[in-house]
């Protein structure tokens, strides 16, 4: 308790504004102990050398860590471009067997005496063979056609006017969509249905609007 | 401390970053992008889409997406800009009644500050969502003719 006042006392002249406001009732008191202490002096320049030693580790470890999130950034960045450069690695090695699969297509469709039916069967194949890797790295396909429009899905490319289908549905499909994991890869490019103008129905169908 | 956000609001496209260990990063919305569409929709439901959802569906419904909005700001109904635009813009530009411009959407009339500030609120909801926090101190840089 004393030494907190001797210390306010010895930071008078620096702290003229605050002195006040700490312990003005009991000043004189604080004198008579001033006058008791050992070395004023003394006491400060100690007091002094270790808030300097303090401000100086500080200053250290500010300086360390601010090197140390320079590198962190540096190597963070690096693994990321890493990391983009190889990211399809795994994905085109797969793709690969199905490179492999078409080229064998081609030389056997060039290829005298080969029949029609089994360069498609092959295609047909190697077509699933792709959507199997495709599912495999989270790709789906999106259901669009005859579903009700769904911008967060489906593209609208254009509208017809339709009578057999309700308005907002998805009447043809000029490119497929796709999910890759639960984010949209591509939209599905469609045509939109509209309501019938002036209600002339272009082929005399039963209204479904409902 | 909050972080600092900066804020693109264009008139084709906007666009967010955020100062990150004194770098500045371009925040991507749900889909993936660095810039989302200065487009806001009411679908006939009265359902409010934003950015590339309302984009999606603009040609299904031309009269209520609003794009580059940003034009109109702070022009009066009657200036030339206006009149000249309204006449290509398939939204419905409508004048208030101190002479401001106001666009009609399902029967409901906003201005076009009000409309970029939904596109504003549909960024700063998913920059919430990947940061966490809200952006106290904002800086804002819009960039065209204005």
């Amino acid at each position: 308790m004393a030494k907190s006042k001797r210390i306010v006392i010895e930071d008078e002249d620096e702290k003229i504004p605050q002195e006040p406001l700490e312990s003005p009732p009991d000043h004189e008191e604080e004198i008579g102990e001033q006058l008791q202490a050992s070395d004023p002096v003394k006491d400060f320049e100690e007091k002094l050398a270790e808030a300097q030693k303090e401000a100086d580790e500080n200053r250290e470890r500010m300086l360390r860590m601010a090197a140390e999130l320079e590198n962190f950034k540096k190597r963070s960045a690096r693994d990321q471009e890493d990391l983009k450069k190889y990211a399809t690695e795994n994905l085109i090695r797969q793709l690969l067997t199905v490179v492999d699969n078409l080229e064998r297509a081609v030389d056997s469709a060039s290829s005298e005496g080969e029949n029609e039916q089994s360069v498609v069967d092959g295609v047909a194949l190697t077509l699933n063979e792709i959507m199997k890797i495709l599912e495999r790295h989270y790709v789906k396909p999106i259901q669009a056609l005859g579903e009700p429009f769904d911008p967060a899905f489906h593209q609208a490319m254009s509208q017809e006017e339709k009578a057999e289908q309700p308005p907002n549905t998805v009447v043809q499909e000029y490119q497929k969509g796709y999910l890759i994991h639960d984010r949209l890869l591509r939209p599905s490019m469609v045509v939109v249905s509209k309501a019938v103008s002036n209600g002339q129905s272009p082929d005399n169908t039963i209204d479904t609007s409902a | 401390m909050g972080k600092i956000i900066g804020i693109d609001l264009g008139t084709t496209n906007s666009c967010v970053a955020v100062m990150e260990g004194g770098d500045a990063n371009v925040i991507t919305n749900a889909e993936g992008g660095r810039t989302t569409p200065s487009i806001v929709a009411v679908s006939e439901s009265g359902e409010r889409t934003v950015g590339q959802v309302a984009k999606r569906q603009a040609i299904t419904n031309p009269e209520n997406t609003v794009f580059a909005v940003k034009r109109l700001i702070g022009r009066k109904f009657s200036s030339p800009e206006v009149q000249k635009d309204k006449t290509i813009l398939p939204y419905h530009v409508k004048e208030a009644e101190n002479g401001d411009v106001r666009i009609d959407m399902r029967g409901k009339l906003h201005s076009p500050a009000e409309i970029s500030s939904f596109i504003l609120a549909h960024i700063k909801k998913v920059r919430r969502r990947l940061s966490g926090r809200d952006g106290n101190r904002c800086g804002n840089h819009r960039s065209g003719l204005l």
